[in-house]
């Protein structure tokens, strides 16, 4: 049972990581491995302000607000500029790596390297459940009900999903959409960050803590299928229960890699994901 | 009066050929004479640096095999390399230097061929997290079986002999295997390679069997970062886990960014600028990442095949100098 919640509680913050990459890779067709280290300067910037203001609260929405507006500048000055170049995916996915290289040390040199402990939003128990872990579900029900609204119900959701399906066409019909991305960048990163600052009590900040998290959720949004929203949720709850459940009962010191080796069955057995769909190579 | 211009390649063989006339063998010599009189010409740190990057380029020529030429993202360079070092410090007692450095190359080209087979149905990002799963397995038992890893004390490795001698021994294999790469790409493999990045639907329609070109270059280049890993081992004297962490891939697929993609010569100068660098900012440790991020994603958005391509512009530019 521990286990069980502990499980969904690590699965819920990877549904909320693995969403920004999902949303990320249907507007740009970029993976982008900055999402975990946007997400820890985030925290940071949140850590650093509770320490000045002791409110909590705050702190964690500025410090995502924060992170997203770096992601935001971050698309806008270096990824747009180099599609507008011609650079191709797989070279703004190298840019992205060498943005995470740089906010890494960038984090290191104003924070230091020494892990930190991280307050948490509430502690003792609620009912038979953990308080932290009641915090998590509604958070993250919270958001993911918000996104499922933006998408499906605003006029902005209907642009973000006209481009993830025809960018040129939907320039065309006077969508801007520089301005659209930049924003479901910012988005991505806020919801990261977020899902950082949830995620943190748990462990001890360092500038490589959402790493481990972050490929993760990765590997849940691949398992789902990168191309359905509702494969991505599945796939990272999937990957976070199969971790614990295996850590808690057979061997804590291979959960990774076991988690690595359900990726690969599954990829193997239907390598679009679970809800995906099949992609059409042409000539 | 007409300069005498570039050499036409009227031949496949020609472009085969890697001493092609009389200056390149003078420049092949010369470049060889430089190369045997290193040990004397630098310091002890500056010839443990080179030896460093020579290994290096070994790596890092074999992972452009893999990347820049068949197109396959992979990360699990740290895993072959990890591998390759831990297979050497086992099996050196036994048979000896020589022969377990290429048992060492071999296994790894083993496990290359297991973790290729997850490479014929997986493509793009979804490659790169299978194969950085595979990194991640492999330094997860190793940090977990003491039997292998030789435990918290870390493993030892019996010494080669001086400084000179283990970059001799360095060098001769970075010849033997930059030949063996040059030829590997020049010939009809390369070019499958080659063109099982720019479509691999084209290229089996051209009668190139796909299944077999991607596990013997997953096979190659895993051959190369295996012998890599030995001769670190080598040049280390002593292995611990920690040393092959992820981070290690990141690194090794900066160098071939900063490089330059598919091409031998850019593997060269990726890891000179990849080892290089840092020893500059000894005192700066921390910055050493900002300065490489920031030259990946300038080189990334201006200069896309890398520190070759600007060699190859420089080269040009001298080429017809009176006439630009």
């Amino acid at each position: 049972m521990d286990y069980l919640i502990s499980g969904l509680q690590v699965g819920l913050i990877y549904v909320l990581l693995s969403f920004g990459i999902f949303l990320i890779y249907r507007t740009t067709r970029i993976l982008n491995f900055a999402h975990g280290d946007i997400a820890t300067l985030g925290t940071f910037i949140a850590l650093t302000l509770h320490q000045k203001t002791e409110n909590l609260l705050i702190s964690v929405v500025v410090g995502a607000f924060c992170s997203g507006v770096v992601s935001m500048l971050f698309y806008r000055f270096i990824i747009y500029e180099g599609e507008r170049r011609g650079v191709n995916p797989l070279g703004l996915t190298i840019i992205t790596i060498a943005f995470a290289y740089i906010l890494q040390s960038f984090e290191i040199v104003i924070w230091g390297a020494e892990p930190k402990d991280f307050p948490s939003l509430a502690y003792g128990r609620f009912f038979i459940f953990p308080a932290q872990f009641v915090v998590i579900l509604l958070v993250s029900l919270f958001l993911m009900l918000g996104m499922y609204f933006i998408t499906m119900k605003t006029n902005f959701g209907i642009q973000i999903r006209a481009i993830s399906q025809n960018r040129e066409a939907s320039a065309t019909l006077g969508i801007s959409v520089k301005k659209v991305v930049s924003f479901v960048w910012f988005i991505a990163s806020f919801i990261g960050a977020i899902a950082g600052s949830l995620i943190a009590p748990l462990y001890f900040v360092d500038q490589f803590f959402l790493f481990d998290p972050f490929v993760k959720s990765f590997i849940g949004a691949v398992v789902g299928g990168l191309d359905n929203p509702f494969g991505v949720v599945i796939g990272s709850i999937i990957v976070g229960l199969a971790e614990n459940i295996f850590g808690g009962y057979i061997s804590i010191k291979f959960k990774t890699a076991f988690v690595f080796f359900i990726a690969l069955v599954f990829l193997l057995i239907k390598p679009e994901g679970l809800l995906g769909r099949e992609i059409k190579e042409r000539v | 009066m007409i300069k005498k211009t570039v050499r036409m390649k009227t031949d496949y063989l020609d472009d085969y050929r890697l001493i092609a006339d009389l200056p390149a063998l003078v420049f092949f010599a010369l470049v060889t004479v430089v190369f045997i009189s290193i040990p004397f010409l630098f310091s002890e740190l500056w010839l443990s640096v080179i030896t460093h990057i020579a290994l290096y380029s070994i790596a890092v020529l074999g992972q452009n095999l893999l990347i820049g030429y068949t197109g396959l993202i992979s990360f699990g360079q740290a895993g072959f390399l990890a591998i390759g070092a831990y297979t050497f410090a086992h099996s050196v007692h036994i048979l000896g230097f020589i022969p377990s450095i290429f048992i060492s190359g071999l296994i790894a080209s083993v496990f290359g061929v297991i973790v290729g087979f997850p490479s014929l149905r997986l493509k793009g990002p979804y490659l790169a997290i299978a194969t950085l799963g595979f990194s991640v397995v492999v330094f997860q038992v190793l940090q977990n079986t003491p039997a292998i890893s030789g435990g918290r004390m870390g493993l030892s490795v019996p010494s080669f002999g001086s400084k000179a001698e283990i970059f001799y021994l360095v060098l001769a294999f970075c010849y033997l295997f930059y030949i063996a790469g040059y030829k590997i790409v020049k010939s009809s493999i390369g070019k499958s390679f080659s063109a099982i990045r720019d479509s691999e639907v084209a290229a089996e329609t051209l009668g190139i069997n796909i299944v077999k070109m991607k596990l013997l270059s997953f096979a190659i280049s895993s051959f190369y970062t295996g012998v890599a890993g030995a001769l670190y081992a080598i040049y280390m004297k002593y292995l611990e886990p920690n040393m092959f962490f992820i981070t290690e891939s990141i690194l090794m697929f900066s160098a071939i960014v900063i490089g330059g993609i598919g091409s031998v010569l850019g593997s060269i100068l990726g890891s000179i600028f990849v080892i290089a660098v840092p020893q500059f900012f000894v005192g700066m440790k921390e910055l050493v990442p900002i300065i490489f991020g920031i030259v990946i994603v300038l080189v990334v958005m201006f200069e896309p095949l890398g520190l070759y391509g600007r060699w190859i512009k420089i080269k040009l530019y001298f080429m017809n100098l009176p006439f630009r």
